[in-house]
């Protein structure tokens, strides 16, 4: 029985679409993994797939031995699994506090509340009465993560962390997230346009026609030292 | 003096207008539903409060005690077990589904209640006023006008106060964001239909109390609630109130000028801002 996530030949479809055709991937505790891949090919899909918001056709979601496949989104976060969706999706009429609070309503107990999180990005608690959508891009990508962190997850899924961002801020907003990983002891799995962020992921793979095709060996020019206790993440074609 | 008194008696009328309004605004607000059942539960909770008064003797106003939870948990059971199923992309289902419940209700209540009129026995209360400065004000109008300032103080604090609120505000925003966090969309929708009908429930007495029902006026009553919510402007509560205001005063007017004319003078005024401002008086800012 494993203690992080298995996916066992996860097929998806949108419509007559198929959008996965057979993923397989194992993630343990302390992991960080990327996947990169062209659009269309099932990067966001399989982030959903795992969180329920997509019905997997079939192949199974593993989380802590419970499957997870089958169950209602709306049950994945008491069980620890936050997304930090594509394009953000704050809600508009709720301030910024708002979403945060909303983020954390299912008290999951851990490190994250309305007090370490503005610790972290305190511009959001300047700015916590605003609606969450008047901030900038950045900020509210911070309100994004912000919003998934407050439910304390073991793990979290980052759809498009850098998409919106001009380079340089995706660049100086990075270095934050070692510290609060390390914090929410979450392994994470998100998904990147581009290659080579700081801090680089231990382990990464190519999605191709949304099947793992390559063991990529990524080029790691680690900045940030990662903690000795993560390894290699298994994962079949 | 005169037009005062109409504009007042006018203005007074529209607290009921509003209240008839409110749920319906809340349900569209929340989860895009037009509810054509309305009316018709509107007039359901009437016939609800004559059989609580019928076997308890309770006076009508008391009777809301039982008739409001009643509703509500009425609304919750309707959200539960059929309108969450139509919900979806396509806006027909629902407002089909919410058709045939008009349809049943209506022959429902015709078959246990025939179609004779009834009324509600408010006692003194019909009938008790008072005379400020030439003009004479009815204690139950006055009631059912400051009853709708309350109810839609309460639900505006409960929108954008409460954490219920928070979750119908972002439950209508990005329902499936929404489920990510926790939120079980079909429960959020049944609680916004539980407290929907809770306001329905007292629209529901103060109908009675005022006036005769019988089983065939719910579509009446939609009709008037529908263009109070489209004349203050879709999803904005306090603009509700405003466009009850405006048909109750408009109703007075043209009773005034001939007892024909009053519910075609509120239609002419619905039309005219309808057309002057399409939006509604007071379109909600954010969205």
């Amino acid at each position: 029985m494993s203690d992080g996530l298995t996916v066992d030949g996860l097929v998806s479809y949108y419509g007559d679409f198929q959008a996965l055709h057979g993923i397989s991937l194992r993630l343990e505790p302390g992991q960080v993994f990327a996947r990169i891949g062209a659009n269309g090919a099932g990067k966001s899909t399989l982030l959903k797939s795992i969180c329920g918001l997509v019905t997997a056709h079939s192949g199974s979601v593993t989380w802590r031995g419970k499957t997870m496949t089958g169950l209602p989104a709306s049950a994945t976060v008491a069980q620890g699994i936050a997304l930090v969706p594509e394009g953000r999706r704050l809600f508009k009429f709720l301030s910024v506090e708002e979403n945060l609070i909303l983020g954390g309503q299912v008290n999951r107990p851990g490190p994250w509340s309305l007090r370490t999180l503005y610790d972290l990005f305190p511009i959001l608690h300047e700015k916590r009465h605003q609606p969450a959508t008047s901030l900038s891009g950045r900020q509210q990508q911070m309100v994004a993560i912000g919003r998934a962190l407050m439910s304390n997850p073991d793990l979290i899924l980052l759809d498009e962390l850098s998409l919106a961002l001009p380079r340089s801020s995706s660049r100086t907003s990075m270095p934050n997230r070692p510290a609060s990983l390390a914090r929410g002891r979450a392994p994470s799995s998100s998904n990147k346009t581009s290659p080579a962020p700081s801090p680089p992921p231990s382990n990464s793979c190519a999605l191709s026609k949304a099947a793992y095709r390559c063991p990529a060996s990524p080029q790691i020019t680690a900045a940030t030292p990662f903690p000795p206790h993560i390894s290699e993440p298994e994962w079949t074609s | 003096m005169d037009l005062l008194n109409t504009i007042i008696q006018g203005i007074l009328v529209g607290g009921l207008c509003a209240l008839f309004a409110a749920g319906l605004s809340l349900i569209f607000g929340v989860m895009r539903l037009v509810n054509i059942a309305h009316g018709d539960l509107i007039v359901l909770a009437a016939y609800a409060a004559m059989v609580v008064v019928q076997t308890t003797g309770l006076h009508p106003l008391i009777a809301l005690i039982i008739v409001v939870p009643l509703m509500a948990a009425f609304g919750y059971a309707l959200q539960l077990g059929i309108l969450n199923r139509t919900l979806g992309a396509d806006l027909l289902p629902p407002l089909l589904v919410s058709f045939g419940l008009s349809v049943i209700l209506q022959n429902g209540l015709l078959e246990t209640f025939t179609v004779d009129s009834r009324k509600l026995n408010a006692g003194a209360l019909e009938t008790a006023s008072f005379t400020t400065a030439g003009i004479s004000i009815g204690i139950l109008p006055l009631l059912m006008f400051a009853t709708a300032i309350f109810v839609i103080a309460a639900l505006q604090y409960l929108f954008y106060r409460t954490a219920l609120g928070r979750a119908f505000r972002a439950t209508s925003d990005d329902p499936e964001i929404a489920e990510l966090m926790g939120l079980d969309r079909r429960r959020v929708y049944a609680s916004a239909m539980a407290l929907c009908l809770a306001v329905v429930a007292i629209a529901g007495v103060f109908l009675a109390i005022r006036s005769n029902f019988d089983p065939l006026m719910g579509p009446g009553r939609l009709i008037f609630g529908f263009e109070a919510v489209i004349i203050g402007g879709l999803g904005n509560l306090w603009g509700t109130l405003a466009g009850g205001v405006i048909l109750g005063v408009a109703q007075g007017l043209g009773a005034e000028i001939d007892p024909g004319f009053q519910f075609l003078a509120g239609h002419i005024a619905f039309l005219l801002i309808l057309a002057l401002k399409p939006k509604g008086l007071f379109p909600r800012m954010d969205g």
